[in-house]
């Protein structure tokens, strides 16, 4: 029995723009997705009205999109934001789903209204680089302050090392192999 | 009886003598290389941020302050039996029972005195700000 | 018969070297420094069945008390600043102890972003012990290498 689909389509209702979709309508999770200025206008409903009444903020997740041409190419697609309510009321939960483009990626944050999104935006900075506006607190959570570059774009290349330490390894095997 | 002295003398010079060479052999054998991160105050790996010299709490000398006194009553009550032998001996073992209550009993006052002043509270109580909140997750 | 097969059987002969290595090796005191599995194994070598102490190795909680560093698990950037410092932080002589894959060349993370590819290359290691993880007495024999180690180390002579 889902019922988060009534809620989520409450939600689409009741947004100003109507340019969302739902997308996974029958799974346990449906998902909204909206344009990257209606996130603060979508979670505020979420927040504050009580039929919704969703408190609690599971996670934000970022993801980037790619696609591998014929040519075995990447073709980078631009980067997804992922937020997923839940609500202790009938354990019902939902998620709004945010696209945004490949080159500065920027949304507004989400953590005036839940003190725990913090700590999710700062991940998806530190990992991604999508740049969170009016963050009351944003600087890499995980990697050292200094580290240049966000891993988990597909593009990403290691720097040859970091204040001093050379980041690869020679394989000692290598010059002992006997051709 | 001069030749006891001098044995004491002998064995108060060896023992601390003892006690300096073998810190001076140490001190011989040991490696001595020191440098500025070696000395720096420990910090389980972090870099020290500030002074090291804190205050420390005044409840700590208030509860050893009021364990001393008590600790002094105790040491005075043991040798009541013996002081008054010949008290317990005769007749008079109830005077000397009464006397030893009178003495527990006025420190006993000066116990109920800091104890209703709050002194023996470990936990003070906390000061919230007014304008501080904790049922709410929202600021609006 | 030699000088020293003459003298009654209490009577032991040596020298310093020897001496002052036989009781520097027994009293080896080591920094618990346990950052990932291997450190549960690290537990375990100091726990009844593989005693790590009968060695006369106490585990600290301070670079100063010690002057072995078993660095168990996988040190990533982030950690490698304050490993050095700690190191530092020991007083001569100290020695290391590298257990695990991920500590001796980055292991199973070798092609990870924010993993040191080996802890050899901050600071100088003694003896390295391969396993994912080490068995408890693959630990004790690294202990046991490095004690004789020790022993055959001309101390005063540096």
């Amino acid at each position: 029995m889902n019922f988060a689909l009534p809620l989520l389509e409450k939600l689409k209702q009741e947004m100003t723009s109507k340019t969302s979709e739902i997308i996974q309508a029958d799974s346990k999770m449906p998902i909204l997705k909206i344009e990257a200025k209606d996130i603060r206008e979508a979670v505020k409903k979420l927040h504050d009205d009580p039929a919704f009444d969703m408190k609690y903020l599971n996670c934000i997740s970022g993801l980037h999109l790619t696609q591998t041409k014929e040519d075995g190419t990447l073709d980078l697609l631009g980067f997804e934001v992922l937020y997923v309510f839940s609500s202790a009321r009938d354990f019902s939960t939902i998620a709004v789903r945010v696209d945004l483009p490949e080159k500065n990626p920027a949304i507004d944050t989400i953590d005036d209204l839940y003190g725990s999104a913090n700590w999710f935006e700062r991940e998806v900075y530190d990992l991604l680089g999508v740049n969170f506006i009016n963050s009351s607190d944003l600087r890499r959570i995980m990697l050292p302050q200094d580290w240049e570059g966000h891993p988990l774009r597909k593009d990403y290349k290691e720097q040859a090392s970091y204040n001093g330490m050379p980041t690869t390894r020679p394989n000692e095997m290598e010059s002992i192999r006997i051709e | 009886m001069l030749s006891e002295y001098g044995a004491v003398l002998i064995f108060g010079v060896l023992s601390i003598g003892f006690i300096f060479v073998f810190l001076f052999l140490g001190k011989l054998i040991r490696p001595d290389r020191p440098n500025a991160q070696k000395n720096s105050p420990y910090e389980c790996g972090e870099v020290p941020v500030g002074n090291a010299w804190i205050n420390f709490n005044i409840r700590y000398y208030i509860l050893a302050l009021i364990f001393l006194l008590f600790d002094v009553e105790i040491a005075l009550i043991l040798p009541v039996a013996t002081v008054y032998k010949e008290w317990l001996g005769g007749d008079f073992g109830l005077y000397a029972l009464v006397e030893l209550l009178l003495f527990v009993a006025i420190l006993a006052v000066a116990l109920i005195y800091a104890w209703g002043r709050g002194d023996l509270n470990w936990v003070k109580g906390y000061t919230y700000a007014e304008n501080k909140s904790d049922s709410q997750d929202s600021k609006s | 018969m030699s000088f020293y097969q003459e003298l009654p059987e209490n009577i032991l002969v040596t020298n310093i070297d020897q001496l002052l290595g036989w009781g520097r090796k027994h009293s080896l005191w080591y920094l618990m420094f346990g950052l990932a599995c291997c450190s549960i194994e690290l537990m375990h070598t100091g726990g009844p069945r593989a005693d790590l102490e009968r060695f006369g190795s106490a585990p600290r909680g301070t670079p100063r008390q010690s002057d072995l560093i078993i660095i168990a698990g996988t040190l990533t950037y982030k950690m490698a600043s304050r490993l050095k410092l700690l190191y530092e932080q020991m007083a001569e002589p100290r020695y290391v102890i590298s257990m695990g894959s991920c500590s001796n060349c980055g292991g199973l993370f070798d092609k990870a972003y924010s993993v040191v590819k080996g802890v050899d290359q901050i600071i100088p290691v003694d003896v390295y012990l391969p396993g994912c993880p080490p068995r408890p007495e693959a630990l004790l024999e690294s202990l046991i290498f490095l004690q004789k180690k020790i022993q055959n180390e001309k101390f005063l002579r540096k």
